[in-house]
């Protein structure tokens, strides 16, 4: 039997994507970072999370972006360089940007 | 009739809390959950869960590592176990399926739709285990 309809739920899941949304710039930013540390398995788990959370939360684009640089860095086997590294810090700026975008929306 | 009762482990925050609304709240399920492979195989010591939601890449033991874990384990061993993956093509599910999942859901995944996969795949887990 399916449970009736909650009617909080809606409050809910309002609720917890505002305050994901508030935190997606600082979890763009932690990517970034690593990158720029070269802790590229690192990097690469933390883009890896938010490409599965972000969609979840309704921040789909966000999600892809994320997505996309798990995806150079996978490619890269860890060690971006030359186009790779280009490609990669252009995702990274898109990251941020959707996430700015994001968080500026669920204010 | 008492609900059942889910165990959600992921190492993302942020997954565990839209898992557990969604199926606490949708879905009207009791939810435990886990950061990680420890704190699931105690959780599931502790109270044997019908149905274990694991996301594949963890830090430490994995998905598939747990899974094995959780199959060695005689009071978990026959748990339905539906994994989570955020980069699922038809070969990483066949793969994963081949380890034992009864289920691959991938990530991002809709909350409303969540409690009716899981509500499915515990029904057909009932039928099974009363044949």
């Amino acid at each position: 039997m399916t449970p009736a309809p909650d009617p909080s739920i809606d409050a809910l899941l309002a609720a917890a994507r505002a305050q994901f949304a508030a935190e997606l710039p600082a979890k763009a930013a932690k990517v970034e970072a690593l990158v720029a540390l070269g802790a590229w398995d690192e990097a690469r788990r933390a883009a890896h999370r938010l490409r599965g959370s972000a969609g979840t939360y309704g921040f789909v684009e966000l999600g892809a972006s994320a997505g996309a640089v798990e995806d150079l860095l996978l490619e890269s086997a860890g060690v971006p360089d030359g186009d790779g590294r280009a490609r990669l810090e252009e995702q990274l700026r898109r990251l941020a940007d959707l996430a700015g975008q994001a968080q500026g929306e669920a204010r | 009739m008492p609900s059942w009762k889910i165990l959600v482990v992921d190492d993302d925050p942020d997954i565990r809390r839209i898992a557990a609304l969604s199926l606490e709240r949708i879905g009207g399920f009791r939810v435990v959950l886990a950061d990680g492979a420890q704190e699931a195989l105690a959780a599931a010591a502790a109270g044997v869960p019908d149905l274990v939601l694991l996301d594949v890449t963890m830090p430490g033991m994995d998905g598939p590592e747990t899974l094995r874990a959780l199959r060695e384990r005689p009071e978990t061993a026959q748990v339905p176990v539906v994994f989570f993956t955020a980069t699922s093509n038809d070969a990483d599910v066949d793969r994963l399926r081949a380890l034992g999942a009864v289920e691959v859901i991938s990530k991002p995944f809709d909350i409303a739709e969540l409690p009716r996969r899981v509500r499915d795949i515990l029904g057909r887990a009932t039928v099974n285990s009363a044949e």
